[in-house]
């Protein structure tokens, strides 16, 4: 009777597995590319380790984001953006809303929160202190949060 | 005998990955802020380790045998542990793609192929246990493509498990988790290897040459003399059988002995049920066979035990009494043994003749043959009188899955105690 039961689950599971899969691609094909955040090839980020200034000089903005548009100056908005429902982190320059990325770190929210509203370049850069860099896949799915 | 059950293996270290879990968080309100990551979470861990317990249970060593009762058992308990584990397994990134959605991007690192190494390995293992789960529970394969799709599973542990060790999470940023996880990895993964390459390329075997292949119906008995050393089985044992023909390819299946350990040759009697058996007459004298075992605890109570018997054959099931009845040796005397031979129709019943003549000198065995056509079906009920001049016996069976089933549970009926009923089942790996 157990087997019979465990044979439904399986199959129930592996129907579930491919219905996901299938909402995924039905996503992807009815959102629009900037909302669902697939397929975005998002500006390169460059690797640096610029300090981000509280108040950033105005003559240093194209410097940081060259390949972004700069009528918005976010940097200053940056600490504002502090808390688990509004997320911004400065990593490498750059500023990232991880606000939608809470949930999904392997390593939990909070090693995300406790950075929130500052430049985690540091923190990033050493996986919050154990010493080694996040891969470079890391930052590729960090480039789909960039919004500076 | 008392033998481990599935549930009596999988709550110790169960509960273990709980509490290391559970240790690995800062406080209760990190496992309930979000109860989806939390039970994605439980499910990987668990699913892990009973994946590791199922590669461990299927390495056919003798302390796993002995300690579940028979590798029938085993086979048994590794499909229902390998199954629990693919639930829980193939659910865990489905509960995180639930919580991620709407978010495409996030649901398809989790579902998709993308840039990110360690999730990579975690669909690439995802996606090998659902094709192989699709061959076992959707999609019937013949059974030399089947046992291929399988045994990519054990390579889906693997990468499972690198998965596991790589990503940060609780296993990255909590020791003792990490240490205990590794352990069963390392376990889990060695036996994978070990039976992968070691136990089919490697471990020793007893080399047969067929000597005798008789048809009788869709039974085909194989003979076969040893060429170097005989392979020691105890009666209602079964060996993994493997034959050097370009017909069968290298293909091992397991068939019981029909012969008795004291005589010089063994002796299988196969029924053509599949792909594979249908094949075996265009076996001719002289190819070599190959043997790996011996296996099975079915003959255990007619060798140590002391109690009448009660032995309930079904068709071709019949192989292992044949083996025990023609085992002088061990039949005592004075021990009752009461044999019911049960076929569907007169044809079915071609060990009747062999039956007859083995047991026409003992006084304590009686054999009652049941044609199903003439007597219908075969029942506890049907031979109660017979059973009621016995205060307590054994009960063998073997036979067809349902049949056993049916007449194990018509026995607890009748007030025998379940551990008294043993089974010998035909459909294991």
């Amino acid at each position: 009777m157990m087997k019979k039961y465990l044979r439904q689950l399986t199959q129930i599971s592996i129907i579930n597995f491919f219905f996901i899969i299938g909402l995924l691609f039905y996503i992807q094909k009815n959102t629009p590319l900037s909302t669902s955040l697939l397929r975005v090839s998002p500006p390169q980020v460059k690797l640096s380790t610029t300090i981000i200034s509280p108040t950033p000089q105005p003559s240093n903005t194209n410097a940081l984001s060259p390949t972004l548009p700069s009528k918005n100056n976010l940097f200053t908005e940056l600490s504002t953006h502090n808390s688990k429902s509004d997320c911004w982190i400065g990593v490498g320059g750059h500023i990232y809303d991880v606000t939608m990325y809470f949930g999904s770190h392997p390593g939990g929210d909070g090693v995300i929160l406790k950075y929130c509203g500052t430049d985690a370049t540091t923190p990033f850069q050493s996986k919050d202190g154990i010493g080694a860099d996040h891969s470079a896949s890391a930052y590729d799915l960090l480039r789909h949060y960039l919004i500076q | 005998m008392k033998y481990l059950s599935a549930k009596q293996i999988l709550t110790i270290p169960t509960f273990i990955t709980l509490s290391l879990w559970l240790l690995s968080k800062k406080g209760i309100m990190d496992v309930f802020d979000d109860p989806l990551r939390s039970l994605s979470q439980i499910f990987s861990l668990i699913g892990l380790i009973y994946m590791m317990i199922s590669l461990i249970l299927s390495t056919r060593r003798r302390f796993i045998e002995d300690g579940i009762g028979g590798l029938d058992k085993v086979y048994e308990m590794h499909h229902i542990v390998g199954s629990l584990s693919f639930v829980l397994l193939i659910n865990h990134p489905l509960l995180l793609a639930i919580k991620a959605l709407p978010q495409a991007a996030l649901v398809s690192q989790y579902l998709l192929i993308g840039n990110y190494l360690p999730y990579n390995l975690g669909v690439v293992s995802l996606y090998i246990m659902v094709l192989a789960f699709i061959f076992m529970v959707f999609v019937r394969l013949p059974y030399h493509i089947w046992l291929k799709t399988h045994q990519l599973l054990g390579f889906a542990g693997i990468i499972g498990s690198v998965h596991a060790l790589l990503i940060t999470s609780d296993i990255s940023s909590y020791f003792p988790l990490r240490l205990w996880m590794i352990v069963w990895i390392f376990f889990g993964s060695t036996s994978f290897l070990y039976i992968f390459f070691y136990y089919k390329w490697i471990a020793s075997v007893y080399v047969y040459e067929i000597s005798k292949i008789e048809r009788l119906l869709d039974v085909v008995n194989i003979s076969a003399k040893p060429t170097k050393r005989k392979i020691p089985f105890v009666p209602g044992q079964f060996a993994y059988v493997g034959f050097k023909d370009i017909n069968l390819g290298g293909e091992q299946h397991p068939f019981s002995f029909s012969s008795s350990p004291l005589e010089d040759e063994v002796r299988f009697s196969i029924k053509m049920l599949g792909d594979y058996t249908v094949k075996l007459p265009l076996l001719r004298k002289g190819t070599k066979m190959f043997l790996k075992g011996p296996y099975g605890k079915f003959g255990d109570v007619y060798i140590k035990g002391k109690r009448p018997l009660v032995w309930i054959v079904g068709g071709i099931g019949v192989t292992p009494f044949l083996s025990m009845l023609r085992n002088e040796q061990q039949l005592i005397e004075d021990r009752a043994i009461i044999l019911f031979y049960c076929f569907s129709n007169p044809e079915e019943g071609m060990f009747s003749d062999e039956i007859k003549q083995l047991t026409e000198n003992k006084k304590t065995i009686e054999v009652h043959e049941w044609c199903s056509t003439q007597r219908g079906r075969f029942s506890v009920p049907k031979i109660i009188e017979i059973l009621e001049k016995y205060d307590k016996y054994d009960v063998q069976i073997c036979g067809p899955g349902p049949m056993m089933e049916s007449l194990k549970q018509q026995f607890e009926e009748v007030g025998v105690d379940s551990e008294r009923i043993l089974f010998e089942k035909f459909q294991i790996l």
